[in-house]
């Protein structure tokens, strides 16, 4: 048993580890506590500090140097800077004009941090990247500093410096920042979630028609993901691209998720020729089920007799998904039952069903939606 | 003759009982100091706001499938209507229950039959009625259907599911109003994802309002209180490290992200285990690994789901039963892993880790007690080293379950109070005692009778949450 004193002894050390593990956390949230108390005078200092000078503003009076001054010196302490954070917020909610003026004359602050971050790990470039974003100080050139700041922040590696940095940018009204940070994006291959770009882009504050106009310039350099974002955005900000998308999408060498990307915009914003086009979609039996499936949701913003019979023979498909979404974009049109009469009554059991449940989960939503107004 | 050879065997399993307490306290050091270390990291990015706070992301089905549930199961669906989240759907599979699960739920939530026909993408028993309800801010679905086990009601969950992803919890849990979003977040920061898994920790002692914890503290029950300890330690153990290299096996049942069409394409959840929760983590791994599929299983250290923990010995003897069970069942199913270099370290650390100090552990850690009692008997170790071996050994399992403990109160700044401290210390030193001593015996009893009720329901007594 001479190993067992051994083993012994490696679990005595193992035991004093676990003992130090506990000592650490109890002495750390000891020290962190204390250092909150000791904080404290600090931060009345330095709210005091950001109340005067945005009393100033408000007043257009020259800011104070000397606690500006005082602030500089502070700044790249984490804590001083989420302390600032907070103060600022709650002046914004006493006078946003000011504070928002005051944190403009604060830029310069921002600028150096930059600088003091940038062989920082990436948590607190994330965290000034969030900053810049809350506090709105994008400019509108893309030669500004902080801008061009974030767009370099938009290839790190670290997908919350990313995105922060992108948040950052949608604050201004610079569309060209926007163009730029996605074009390097593109180049140095930093894959991006497009649902976060599309969803991203919608928080643009300026121009949005604009902003489409300068990505769709530029269409053609991006991969698909970033294609189908971009199309999501105009979809979602109901621009009228209809005749340009409406040739991607008959073009069958597009990417299939642009197409299916174009069909959904579609569903948004008719297009009667598009309504055509996606009638013949669906009625395709050799497509792929999917063009098929979304062809038919989109149908439900075009109702005329082709798009009603064409939903009703896509309730006889032999996919599920088609014959779900063309019953639910049939109740949608609010098809009248003598026009349905022949699906009800026909040989069909499949599409009958379908049918029928939609129905029932309509009328059902619809004596909700009045009881809820009764109600009220 | 005869005692020499009894020597020889005795002093070779000590040896190799030895060695495997050396590798596995090694193991828990080290995994719990690194996971106290990640989860630190994880909450210092939080502080900086280094997250992905989106305000819609995409919707996803959550998936509740019970058996006998009246008792929470109302609930259940009342906490999952206060998500903050915009878009998803409650789908309840009621797997023909004997009490009055359904009933209860038409009532309470208002719902009405609806005709509605199920494609099943993956094979299970057929629904016997479905009823709907729109009157909430998502639509909530209950589907009664024959019964056929845990596995074939999350099938029937699956097939019934509109969106692309879906969320498995256990019918006598509870997710924190930001669980789901918490949840859904890594699908955003890596398109790899395919599933995901929460955090499951113990409801007992804690107020839950709105979702929200109003009132945490450490359950006055000891069977309970040791269970806290237990799922503190195997978090920070297992989970974490696995994670570090894409080697997690299991996602707990009580709360899990899945993206549809791949559990689809491996054919959903198994009816013939018992532990189909990790048996469907595991298949997925071989799935993609065989296939050279780019995937990621992660853990969202920050989405929690509150789950009520068996609160005696009798519940938790059945319920540790059948995790055993289903561990061997993955592990058996899947052990080309074992033999397969191109599963990594799947193979090398997680399937090891879950075979040796998982799978066997029961046996090694009871036959090790029974050689040393041997060997004391026989004169082979003095009273002074089998007394200061036994002390240390316990107090190393205590203190590293303390550590493990503290450290997830710490990054999570919760507060304790005096009494929960002691009651921490105290269900420390019980578990180490007793309560590991029995759960291992019951692991390895698991097998006994075990095919009369490997499809059967695991039923504990359930109680109504603090609500």
């Amino acid at each position: 048993m001479a190993n067992e004193v051994r083993i012994d002894l490696i679990l005595i050390i193992y035991t004093a580890i676990c003992v130090m593990m506990i000592c650490f956390n109890t002495v750390f949230l000891l020290y962190l506590r204390y250092r909150d108390f000791i904080f404290k005078d600090k931060r009345e200092k330095i709210r005091q500090a950001i109340k005067d000078q945005i009393e100033l503003v408000s007043k257009n009076e020259e800011i104070d140097k000397q606690k500006q001054q005082y602030l500089y010196r502070n700044f790249t302490k984490i804590r001083f800077l989420k302390a600032f954070h907070e103060i600022v917020k709650e002046q914004a909610a006493v006078d946003y004009e000011s504070t928002f003026t005051y944190l403009k004359l604060c830029k310069p602050l921002f600028e150096y941090l930059i600088i003091e971050f940038d062989n920082k790990e990436n948590s607190k470039k994330g965290y000034l990247a969030f900053l810049v974003g809350e506090f709105k100080l994008c400019d509108e050139t893309v030669y500004d500093f902080i801008v061009s700041a974030m767009i370099s922040y938009t290839t790190n590696k670290s997908v919350y410096v990313r995105q922060n940095a992108l948040h950052a940018l949608y604050t201004s009204d610079n569309g060209e920042a926007i163009l730029t940070a996605m074009l390097r994006m593109q180049e140095m291959k930093i894959k991006h979630n497009n649902k976060l770009i599309s969803d991203g882009l919608m928080l643009f504050h300026g121009d949005r028609a604009r902003l489409a106009s300068l990505l769709w310039k530029e269409y053609s350099r991006f991969d698909v993901s970033t294609r189908v974002a971009i199309i999501n955005f105009i979809r979602m900000s109901t621009l009228d691209y209809s005749e340009k998308f409406l040739k991607l999408l008959k073009d069958e060498h597009s990417h299939k998720e642009i197409r299916l990307a174009i069909i959904r915009y579609f569903g948004r914003m008719t297009y009667a020729p598009a309504g055509q086009y996606l009638v013949e979609l669906l009625r395709q039996k050799n497509a792929e089920w999917e063009y098929r499936a979304i062809a038919a949701t989109s149908l439900a913003s075009y109702k005329n007799d082709e798009t009603v019979n064409a939903l009703k023979e896509a309730l006889t498909s032999d996919n599920w998904y088609v014959r779900f979404n063309a019953s639910e974009s049939l109740v949608e049109l609010d098809v009248e039952y003598v026009d349905l009469v022949d699906i009800y009554n026909g040989p069909d059991r499949y599409a009958r069903e379908i049918l029928e449940y939609k129905m029932e989960t309509e009328r059902l939503k619809r004596k909700t939606r009045k009881e809820k107004r009764d109600v009220y | 003759m005869f005692i020499e050879t009894a020597r020889a065997i005795l002093i070779s399993i000590g040896i190799f009982y030895s060695l495997y307490l050396f590798a596995y306290a090694t193991f828990l050091l080290v995994s719990v100091t690194i996971g106290a270390s990640e989860l630190y990291k994880s909450k210092q990015l939080n502080t900086l706001h280094n997250v992905i706070s989106h305000d819609y992301y995409f919707p996803v089905s959550i998936v509740v499938p019970g058996y006998n549930e009246e008792v929470t199961i109302c609930d259940t669906v009342h906490s999952l209507l206060n998500l903050d989240y915009r878009l998803y759907e409650i789908i309840v599979v009621d797997d023909g229950s004997k009490d009055n699960t359904s009933k209860l739920l038409i009532e309470e939530f208002k719902m009405t039959k609806v005709r509605r026909k199920i494609k099943k993408s993956i094979r299970c028993q057929d629904e016997e009625f479905i009823y709907e309800s729109y009157a909430y801010k998502v639509p909530i679905v209950l589907i009664r259907k024959k019964n056929g086990g845990k596995a074939d009601a999350l099938n029937m969950g699956i097939n019934a599911s509109r969106y692309p992803y879906f969320v498995c919890m256990d019918a006598d849990s509870m997710l924190q109003s930001d669980a789901l979003e918490r949840i859904v977040r890594p699908v955003l920061t890596d398109e790899n994802l395919i599933a995901c898994g929460g955090v499951i920790r113990i409801a007992n002692g804690v107020v839950l309002e709105n979702g929200k914890v109003k009132k945490y503290e450490m359950p006055d029950n000891m069977v309970a209180a040791m269970q806290v300890l237990e799922y503190e330690r195997s978090f920070l153990a297992s989970r974490i490290l696995f994670d570090m290299f894409n080697g997690s096996l299991i996602i707990s049942g009580a709360f899990g992200l899945f993206k549809k069409d791949m559990v689809i394409a491996v054919g959903g959840y198994d009816h013939t285990t018992m532990g189909e929760d990790m048996e469907l983590v595991v298949r997925l791994h071989v799935f993609c690994l065989k296939n050279q599929i780019p995937y990621t299983i992660k853990y969202a250290t920050d989405a929690v789901c509150w789950s009520q923990a068996p609160d005696n010995m009798r519940d938790l003897r059945k319920q540790r039963r059948r995790w055993h069970l289903g561990l061997y069942q993955s592990l058996t199913k899947h052990k080309q892993i074992l033999f397969s270099s191109k599963f990594g370290l799947v193979r090398t650390v997680s399937y090891m880790y879950f075979l040796i100090f998982e799978l066997l552990s029961p046996y090694i850690e009871i036959f090790g007690i029974l050689s040393v009692i041997a060997m004391f008997l026989l004169g082979m170790v003095t009273t002074r080293v089998a007394i200061a071996y036994t002390i240390i050994s316990l107090l190393y399992g205590a203190v590293l379950t303390l550590s493990a403990f503290f450290s997830r109160i710490h990054t999570q700044s919760i507060r304790l109070t005096a009494k929960d401290v002691w009651k921490a210390i105290g269900a420390c030193i019980f578990e180490n005692i007793g309560f590991r001593v029995i759960l291992a015996y019951t692991r390895m009893v698991a097998f006994v009778g075990y095919k009369k009720k490997k499809l059967q329901w695991g039923k504990i007594k359930r109680v109504k949450f603090n609500r």
